[in-house]
């Protein structure tokens, strides 16, 4: 790992795709995604190359309820960005099937018209369910997004489940895509999905009940505490069609308010903050975890402590306090 | 490769209305396990473009009118231009039979009529996958 060992094959070929992503190569940065998601080792070295190259993208979270329109939003922005000359990263997240494993990745089939266009990587991923571990992976999409250099990642989930809130924690601002009626999908959803909210959109402004809609969020008031200071962000909302490609403007001139207020308030470098504290605490307790399980697999069974918590002779939770408390001393010294 | 799911460009082409056997076949390829990127493609371009972004193990594409052979005339010489030479092609959808022959000359791994049932499909790809180039 050091840079005083020799130089092994594996570091050649890391420093080599490092390069590649950092020099834009769609191939290279998708190749590096997909191998992450695999848990390839080649991928944890590439990323390590490229962290001290993230940070520089404006980071711009879609979440919502299905069929709310987020893609066809998403296709709106790039559009607006690509006018701006501003390049774009998209990644978007569809959930697996639990019963398969499979899924069916939708996302793109909205956003078509950029082929032709080189600044424009749109990049679908399946949630593959893990915990935690897909928040891992979205991360690493992100940094590679970011390392390529694209002035804009859009990462698009749906607000379904705790991870899909939590990616969306990832990006610098969050935008939350409703429609009219919007009610009962609020409640099928994550109760945490609002307060993920920086920005709401009405999408769908078109058809009937926007106009309440609006009307109705807007009279709730929410709000966004920001870490230190007293000021709040009042999370605006957005009346929109994304089919009609109505409202793009408020929506962009929104991004830019938060943003700004983000970068005085010092609620841009906390949450930066916290997505890597958070990145880290995952990486932390994931591999404290799969070592654990590994040393049960290989029958390590802890000096016989597995053969008497299977005999009833001591109970888990005593068994635990004494790994635990070891885990403790360890961290302590670090 | 085992353990790890196909991923699978889904292509059908934008005019052809009938959508609902293309659909059909990505849900079968998600109920075997596949990771599925549905997509409709009025270019070649759209699918190149999409399979590299996507870095998809298999591009499978659904014709329901006539233009099969043009299409991956075009397809196959293009996919290798982007270096995507591991990528297995397949063909789906009303392909007459005689059209078969000439698809596999021009590079397409198989083509399959219309009306099979989805295991032949996925079958055929987890047997093939990783294992065929262009
Ligand atoms: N009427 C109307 N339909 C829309 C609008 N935006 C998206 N849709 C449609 O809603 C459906 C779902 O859109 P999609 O972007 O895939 O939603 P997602 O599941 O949230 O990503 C599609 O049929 C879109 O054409 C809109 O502003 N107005
Ligand atoms: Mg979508």
């Amino acid at each position: 790992m050091s840079a005083t060992t020799a130089t092994t094959a594996p570091d050649v070929v890391a420093q080599r795709v490092a390069e590649q992503v950092l020099d834009g190569h769609v191939r290279s940065a998708t190749r590096l995604i997909t191998q992450s998601q695999d848990g390839d080792p080649l991928a944890r070295r590439v990323m390590s190359l490229l962290y001290p190259h993230c940070g520089r993208a404006r980071l711009i979270g879609i979440t919502g309820p299905p069929g709310a329109g987020k893609s066809t939003l998403v296709a709106g922005m790039i559009g607006e960005l690509r006018k701006r000359g501003l390049t774009v990263g998209v990644i978007a997240v569809d959930p697996s099937s639990p019963f398969s494993g499979g899924a069916v990745l939708g996302d793109r089939d909205r956003m078509t018209g950029f082929s032709s266009d080189g600044e424009v990587f749109i990049r679908s991923m399946a949630s593959r369910g893990a915990i935690g571990g897909l928040c891992a992976v979205a991360n690493d999409a992100v940094d590679v997004m970011d390392a390529m250099g694209k002035d804009v990642v859009l990462i698009e989930t749906v607000g379904v489940g705790q991870s899909e809130v939590e990616i969306a924690q990832i990006a610098n601002t969050v935008v939350l895509t409703l429609v009219p009626g919007y009610g009962d999908e609020l409640q099928a959803m994550k109760a945490g999905i609002m307060e993920a909210a920086d920005i709401i959109v009405v999408n769908k402004a078109d058809s009937p009940g926007a106009n309440g809609a609006v009307a109705e969020l807007q009279n709730m008031g929410y709000f966004q505490a920001v870490p230190q200071g007293e000021e709040m962000w009042q999370v605006p909302v957005v009346k929109m069609s994304a089919l009609r490609n109505e409202g793009f403007d408020e929506l962009e001139a929104q991004i830019l308010r938060q943003s700004e207020f983000a970068e005085k308030t010092g609620w841009k470098a906390a949450r930066q903050r916290r997505r890597r504290v958070h990145q880290f605490a995952e990486v932390v307790t994931d591999g404290v975890r799969r070592d654990f399980m590994g040393v049960m697999q290989e029958g390590g069974g802890f000096n016989g402590l597995l053969d008497r918590i299977e005999a009833l002779q001591v109970d888990p939770y005593a068994a635990a306090q004494g790994i635990s408390r070891r885990l403790r001393t360890l961290t302590k010294d670090l | 490769m085992s353990g790890k799911p196909v991923k699978v460009l889904l292509a059908k082409k934008k005019i052809d209305v009938h959508g609902r056997a293309s659909k059909l076949i990505a849900r079968e390829l998600r109920d075997a396990g596949m990771e599925v990127v549905y997509f409709r493609f009025g270019t070649v371009d759209e699918i190149v473009n999409a399979a590299l972004q996507e870095d998809v193990d298999v591009i499978a594409v659904s014709i329901m009118t006539s233009g099969h052979l043009h299409l991956a005339e075009n397809l196959v010489p293009a996919l290798k231009a982007k270096g995507m030479n591991d990528v297995m092609v397949i063909f789906g959808g009303i392909i007459p039979d005689v059209d078969f022959e000439p698809l596999r000359k021009m590079g397409v791994h198989r083509a399959f009529p219309a009306g099979l049932p989805g295991s032949v499909v996925v079958d055929y790809i987890n047997a093939n996958v990783g294992k065929v180039g262009l």
